[in-house]
């Protein structure tokens, strides 16, 4: 084995063997013990490749390691019934009080949306809990930049349905800039109004990144 | 009266289905307190009403 350091080259090689690859040992604090890590070469290598580390700080992880996303991350609820809604109309749901909202992407005040300053696939989740004297229809929906993008189960009731809770559920891309999602219902009565019932186990959405871009 | 109401008053043939989420006109509430509105008009012989015949 030949360790070459080739100023003019800029690199270090670390030669290798007939009886293994090369590799480079690096031992724990002498404190701990004698441990060390290896990082080795693949026995056999089809061609040259390159490993590039992050230009960040932190520590890698492998495929072992237990590894949780750091995008942005929501989950909020109303904190009031919406009443007097007209059959027939779709109705953004107001998430006015929240869980939690990592990276204070979900605008709880205003216009009721999230949208996340990172790009990539995120993961949505809605449920809606919906009350009328007689429920006829109800769906729910996932709206991406003010249309509707998805919706969860159709409910055709039967009559004397006077409650529902039905749910929608995807996996949007999200630019990181300007896209944002909403969350609406739609439901018709027989006769009166609609109730979107606030009751946090019920009446929710949440997300988070689980892709990056 | 509202503006499903009121749309319905104006063309008498537009039935539910209309309306529903596979229907060709929406009527939503964005919660700012503005209250319903046409989000989209896409019938196909009907022409959306003007403010005028919804006021």
């Amino acid at each position: 084995m030949a360790i070459t350091l080739d100023g003019s080259d800029n690199k270090i090689a670390i030669g290798a063997n007939a009886t293994g690859s090369a590799y480079l040992r690096l031992y724990e604090d002498t404190d701990n013990g004698t441990n060390y890590v290896d990082i080795i070469a693949p026995a056999s290598i089809t061609s040259n490749r390159t490993l590039t580390l992050p230009d960040a700080t932190g520590t890698i992880i492998t495929t072992a390691s237990t590894f949780a996303g750091t995008g942005p991350a929501f989950s909020v609820y109303p904190n009031a019934d919406q009443t007097g809604l007209t059959s027939g109309t779709f109705t953004k749901v107001a998430f006015i009080n929240e869980y939690f909202d990592t990276a204070n992407c979900f605008d709880s005040t205003t216009n009721y949306r999230f949208t996340p300053t990172t790009a990539g696939y995120y993961q949505l989740n809605f449920s809606a809990y919906v009350t009328a004297s007689n429920i006829a229809t109800m769906e729910p929906f996932i709206y991406k930049n003010g249309s509707s993008f998805s919706s969860g189960q159709y409910l055709m009731a039967a009559s004397s349905t006077t409650a529902a809770i039905l749910s929608a559920s995807n996996i949007l891309y999200l630019n990181g800039s300007t896209d944002y999602v909403e969350f609406y219902v739609f439901s018709t009565t027989t006769a009166g109004t609609y109730t979107i019932k606030t009751g946090a186990q019920y009446t929710y959405a949440s997300g988070a990144l689980i892709r990056s871009a | 009266m509202n503006i499903l109401e009121k749309i319905k008053n104006i063309y008498p043939e537009l039935t539910d289905a209309d309306f529903n989420p596979f229907g060709s006109i929406r009527i939503q509430n964005d919660s700012d307190g503005r209250g319903d509105y046409i989000a989209k008009w896409e019938h196909p012989t009907l022409s959306r009403p003007t403010d005028e015949q919804l006021t």
